[in-house]
């Protein structure tokens, strides 16, 4: 009874002595914070969907993909200037903007070569094999990126690769401000969901995809050529996990380590997320990625939750998903009838 | 090759197949229980030792693993839940008792931790089961980083780091030590006679045993490896259960139940198992192992046991991950596979991060005889190239002075090795095992196609 009480009265007076108008507030702020996260997350879940759903692979190496892409980025930011694209210094914030888009499609293209090279060399000859030796193999594949990034950059070593134009055009609402770069990832974010989905309903290739995510052996016989499928699928999340990468850097302002992977912030996040919308759905992956981002920052902070639930909301929002949608948000399995 | 002739039907279940069988398990006991006197007498020391300790222990773990992996088919990527509950509850319960140091009360609290572990594994799976294959093995990772948020943020409600005291296993043993010491006299007097360099081996390891004698405790490095040997033949006791509660499951008409769920959860239905019983039956039996595990690892660690904290000591997300490694890599449905993947695992590791290439010593080596010029202020030297040999050997010192001061190239390698090894044996270090005894077996007439997999495709079981 006593237990009872004390925890009663600490829920009340978080309750009250939250500051309520404060969180109304920043919220908007919080709203396009929870956005912006949700959207990441959603083009890695897209990126991990896509290779379980042709390959039956579950790669839980997508989120180490994903800090190297950063680190690859980084150092290409770093390396292309504007001295080496113009041949001189020019003015003016926009002079970066060349040099950033330039370093950003290369990054997408060494980490697509990457996929299709991991995919060749270690995913292509275990077809049909037990699937948790293979999972077990993604996660050692994990371990050596996370590792070589720790080898290359100091284990310490934290990076944040900016959008050059974020701090100049930085509008303020008052109660609310948003950047050039988070309108980026607002507006790009849906075209890049957009045209994969596009791809994967109009384009012969894509159909030819989902053949093969349906019934490799029929597909095959119908002459898809599965393993090149593979191959294509392989590097299409590649591109995505590239740009989810990309994305992330430039709205985690606060430093992102080469251990991004296997966090809460970063890879497990999207696993789950994808997960819990029904492993194989799209669309499922992406609402539960949005709703799971917006979530999470609207408890953070919110007055009369507590701070343990606050901290761990994703934790719970996807538990709960999976507790009452045991296949997931938008189911794709369904139990054998004899 | 050799052939059972059973007489009986219970034959069929026996715990041991035959007198042979008897035999061989009984030269692998005599291994481990001679291991720690051969690795002090070879000059291991206590790095070794804790090693060996620490492969047990993950055997413990393992066995668990095993149990709910390898014969029920339930995939859990959050196994480290309960050895963080079962490290934390145990601290908490044999703390209850202020006179904790004599007696039987940490025994049990042990035993208590390990029956409650048990109890919320039983809980835990009653929901959870609602789920199948990747959807539980997400969930039980998130209830992972629940319990683990649960344990590092709650200061309210348990410690932040767990200090396990270790007084009650030194007691203890100092009792055992007082009933043999006669015994031990006698060995030793054995022992003087025999030139063997190994039984000399057991002769100094009998010394360390004895560092609790008033009088020999001098050396601080001894008390180390005592502290080890007392903690190793404990995790070896309780291995043995382990191993015996194991078999017995696996025998009896719940492991059988278990399989069944295993290889078909429909037909397993069909013929009147009751699955979310038999399911969560297997979670509360794995979880009750686990628990066992995280108490001894708060041991061998012993004092910076904290949850969720990333570094030596710690059980994080990546230890969580590992339970499942090691059965996987070991070979799924059997007890050898546990035991396997956690020599396997901790060995790889060991060697991989203690026994690394020197890069230090290469370096040393290839800038030998280049002159240079050393910062009195940074220590940085600027070597002095005069020919293109010369510029080699200093680039490619300075690439091993660099990997010299990187410590996760282990890692890297560590990886590699684990693609490997899985990419050309999918089922496990055990499947190699019966492999190579059936080549052994059939010496001349062994065909390369007798294990060969049929399909090479992969079959989808989502629905369109």
């Amino acid at each position: 009874m006593e237990i009872l009480n004390a925890v009663s009265n600490w829920f009340l007076d978080e309750l009250i002595s939250g500051n309520w108008l404060f969180y109304l507030q920043s919220l908007p702020r919080l709203l396009i914070a929870g956005l912006l996260e949700g959207l990441i997350l959603a083009v890695i879940a897209l990126a991990f969907v896509l290779i379980y759903r042709t390959t039956e692979i579950v790669n839980f190496a997508q989120g180490d993909f994903m800090a190297l892409s950063i680190f690859v980025m980084l150092v290409l930011t770093q390396w292309i200037g504007p001295e080496m694209v113009y041949g001189a210094y020019p003015e003016g914030p926009w002079s970066m903007l060349l040099p950033w888009i330039i370093s950003a499609l290369l990054t997408i293209l060494i980490m697509v070569l990457l996929s299709i090279g991991s995919d060749l060399l270690i995913f292509r000859n275990l077809a049909g094999q037990s699937p948790l030796a293979i999972v077990i193999i993604t996660i050692a594949l994990g371990f050596m990126i996370r590792s070589s990034l720790d080898v290359i950059v100091q284990p310490s070593a934290a990076a944040s690769v900016p959008f050059p134009l974020a701090k100049r055009y930085n509008f303020d609402f008052g109660f609310f401000n948003i950047n050039v770069a988070q309108i980026a990832v607002i507006l790009a974010v849906p075209l890049l969901l957009a045209g994969v989905v596009l791809f994967l309903n109009k384009t012969k290739v894509g159909l030819a995809v989902q053949a093969s995510s349906q019934n490799q052996m029929a597909a095959y016989y119908m002459g898809i050529p599965v393993p090149l499928l593979n191959t294509i699928v392989w590097g299409l999340a590649g591109a995505l996990t590239a740009c989810a990468g990309i994305l992330f850097a430039l709205v985690n302002t606060e430093r992102v380590n080469s251990a991004v992977g296997l966090t809460l912030q970063g890879g497990i996040l999207a696993y789950a997320a994808a997960i819990a919308g029904g492993f194989g759905s799209i669309t499922g992956a992406i609402v539960t990625a949005i709703l799971l981002g917006i979530t999470h920052q609207m408890l953070q902070g919110a007055p009369g939750i507590p701070a343990f639930i606050g901290v761990n909301a994703p934790i719970l929002f996807l538990l709960g998903v999976l507790i009452f949608r045991p296949d997931g948000l938008i189911s794709q399995i369904q139990a054998k009838k004899v | 090759m050799r052939f059972q002739f059973k007489t009986s039907y219970n034959a069929d279940i026996n715990l041991f197949k035959d007198a042979i069988s008897v035999r061989d398990y009984g030269f692998v006991l005599l291994c481990f229980l001679i291991a720690p006197t051969v690795i002090l007498s070879f000059g291991g020391g206590a790095t070794l030792l804790d090693l060996a300790t620490m492969i047990l222990i993950f055997s413990i773990a393992g066995l668990g693993m095993m149990i709910l992996t390898g014969f029920t088919g339930l995939v859990s990527l959050g196994h480290a839940a309960f050895m963080l509950l079962g490290a934390y509850l145990y601290h908490y319960i044999s703390n209850l008792v202020a006179a904790n140091t004599y007696g039987l009360w940490p025994l049990i609290s042990g035993v208590i931790t390990t029956g409650v572990v048990g109890a919320i594994g039983y809980m835990v799976a009653r929901p959870a089961l609602r789920m199948t294959g990747i959807f539980l093995s997400i969930a039980s990772l998130l209830f992972f980083e629940l319990i683990n948020g649960l344990l590092t943020n709650f200061g309210g409600f348990t410690v932040g780091t767990l200090v396990a005291s270790e007084t009650w296993l030194h007691s203890f043993w100092l009792n055992v030590m007082d009933l043999f010491r006669h015994e031990l006299k006698v060995f030793e007097r054995v022992v003087i006679w025999n030139p063997l360099s190994w039984i000399q081996g057991l002769y100094n390891a009998i010394i360390q045993f004895d560092v609790i004698v008033p009088g020999r405790a001098e050396a601080p490095q001894l008390r180390i490896a005592a502290h080890g040997l007392h903690l190793y033949y404990l995790c070896l006791v309780l291995l043995l259960i382990g191993i015996w509660i194991t078999r017995n499951v696996t025998r009896s008409p719940l492991g059988r139940k278990l399989v069944a769920i295993r290889d078909s959860e429909v037909s397993a239905r069909c013929i009147g198992i009751n699955i979310k019983h038999g399911k969560s039956l297997a979670m509360a039996i794995s979880a009750g192992f686990t628990a066992v595990a995280g108490i001894l690892i708060a041991y061998a660690i012993n004092g910076e046991f904290q949850a969720g904290k990333v570094g030596e000591g710690s059980i994080t997300i990546v230890e969580s991950i590992v339970l499942l490694l090691i059965v996987v890599v070991g070979g799924l449905g059997s007890v050898h596979g546990a035991i396997l993947g956690a020599i396997a695992y901790i060995g790889l590791r060991f060697i991989l991060f203690e026994y690394i290439v020197d890069f230090e010593h290469i370096a040393h080596q290839l800038h030998h005889g280049i002159a240079f010029t050393e910062n009195w202020l940074t220590g940085a030297k600027t070597y002095e190239v005069s020919s293109a040999s010369d510029q080699l050997r200093v680039f490619l010192g300075g690439i091993a002075q660099y990997l010299s001061e990187v410590t996760v190239l282990g890692d890297i390698v560590f990886g590699f090795l684990l693609i490997i090894i899985l990419s050309h044996e999918p089922l496990g270090l055990f499947a190699r095992y019966r492999k190579s005894q059936a080549f052994l077996d059939l010496f001349p007439f062994y065909r390369r196609n007798t294990f060969r997999r049929q399909r090479a495709y992969a079959k989808t079981d989502r629905l369109h």
